[in-house]
């Protein structure tokens, strides 16, 4: 108790000092508008400055569940794109208002494995037989074809990539009437891919744009596959071999559509027929 | 002179400086960056052997009633407390050879221009780097709020040392 009453007395004017400057500015801070609204400003700044980046942290940890539902939503607006409905109107000299009837359903679906280093690429994707996913739908992404569903399970499906040796996609030169082609990857760099079967005498440039025919009901009809790069005539050949660039970047693909068209069965039916 | 009237001389003479502070140099609007306090010019020159704590007492009250007339509740007084506070210090600092002897109080004609101007530019800057930034209290604008300090030190400390001559002069007289 002595000890801290010297302690007191050797340091009063220290002690004096601060409970003076304490009076004085609580006075300053309560009693003069500027200070007292710099002062909460400065504290907001600080608090501010925490909860942002705490904000923002959990905003990324949250991203996952964002991007599900940015696509969950893409692939509904998708599917009531007007190219996803057919017209059904039959002409005759009647009148008919509600003509137009959906085709193509998309599903939007993950994509949790993917390679394109191999002669025969796959992709697998998040979503199965429980979820609609069947044999032989197309998948796509916005810009682009990914493959064609080859297996499904319960909750995943695998897609034979654009990107195999085996897979072939019905294509065509964009616009009308453009003459339809195969597209098949001969391997290598997975940015390119090589459309036959479309005979020289049709005028083609390099940028040309080709897009999916439609004709093997697995696609719609014009989604973007790619653009010419260069054509070639082989010798004594009739077609041209036209190399293209890819739309679809598959290196970074994570997000495709899965594209269930809503007549396969009755076009299959009527195709056994022949 | 008994310590009654000198006490009663303080005040009337404080009282006087800070209507001098209030009514003419606070309109004087010279500039942005010069804005001279000669206020704190009766705290520098009070007697040396004043108990400490009496000193920041007296700076406290000598604040409150700047800030009473210039509407800055506390802004004076913390700064000039904070001088208060620093003054016995600085004087121990500066002592000369001799120490402190005859005159009982810092002036102008005892220890000599050149050690009030040293004695009165430190603690003139003090208070005022004090005075402004607590006034802005921001970091934004540190830079013209420094220059505003400067500038304005060496004003207050010129009107500071004619001061001290005046009222040296003043006192041999009386």
């Amino acid at each position: 108790m002595r000890n801290l009453l010297s302690f007191f007395l050797r340091y009063n004017s220290l002690f004096i000092f601060f409970i003076l400057e304490v009076i004085c500015l609580t006075l300053v801070f309560r009693l003069n508008y500027y200070h007292k609204v710099s002062f909460v400003s400065a504290t907001n700044n600080f608090t501010g400055g925490i909860y942002s980046s705490y904000t923002s942290f959990t905003d990324y940890l949250n991203l996952a569940q964002v991007n599900d539902s940015l696509s969950r939503e893409n692939a509904l607006l998708r599917s009531k794109l007007l190219s996803s409905y057919w017209d059904t109107e039959v002409r005759k000299d009647v009148a008919c208002d509600v003509n137009m009837v959906q085709a193509y359903q998309f599903f939007d679906a993950k994509v949790i494995s993917n390679s394109t280093n191999k002669a025969s690429n796959y992709l697998v994707i998040n979503k199965g037989y429980k979820h609609g996913v069947r044999e032989n739908m197309g998948v796509v992404v916005a810009n682009g074809v990914v493959g064609i569903v080859m297996d499904v399970s319960e909750n995943f499906a695998t897609v034979l990539s654009v990107l195999h040796k085996d897979n072939k996609v019905s294509v065509k030169l964009k616009g009308p009437q453009g003459r339809a082609g195969s597209l098949t990857w001969p391997g290598g760099d997975s940015r390119y891919a090589v459309v036959k079967e479309i005979p020289k005498h049709v005028k083609l440039h390099a940028g040309d744009t080709i897009v999916t025919s439609g004709y093997s009901a697995i696609f719609p009809e014009n989604i973007m596959v790619g653009t010419i790069e260069s054509v070639e005539v082989p010798s004594g050949s009739n077609w041209y071999d036209i190399n293209i660039l890819l739309s679809t970047n598959f290196e970074t693909i994570e997000y495709v559509y899965v594209v269930n068209y809503l007549f396969s069965e009755e076009q299959d039916k009527l195709e056994e027929k022949r | 002179m008994s310590a009654g009237i000198r006490i009663l001389s303080f005040i009337v003479g404080y009282f006087g400086l800070v209507l001098f502070q209030v009514l003419v140099l606070n309109r004087l609007d010279l500039s942005f960056y010069i804005n001279p306090y000669i206020y704190l010019f009766y705290i520098l020159v009070l007697p040396f052997r004043m108990q400490h704590w009496i000193l920041m007492l007296v700076a406290f009250v000598s604040g409150l009633l700047m800030d009473a007339f210039s509407g800055t509740a506390g802004l004076h007084a913390a700064s000039l407390v904070f001088l208060a506070f620093v003054r016995p210090h600085w004087i121990n600092v500066i002592t000369p050879k001799g120490g402190y002897e005859a005159e009982d109080r810092p002036s102008i004609r005892a220890q000599g221009f050149s050690w009030f101007l040293l004695y009165s530019i430190v603690l003139v800057f003090l208070h005022h780097f004090f005075y402004f930034f607590l006034e802005v209290f921001s970091l934004n604008s540190a830079f013209s709020t420094l220059g505003k300090t400067l500038l304005s030190t060496i004003v207050s400390t010129i009107l500071i040392v004619l001061m001290a001559y005046l009222f040296s002069r003043e006192r041999k007289r009386a």
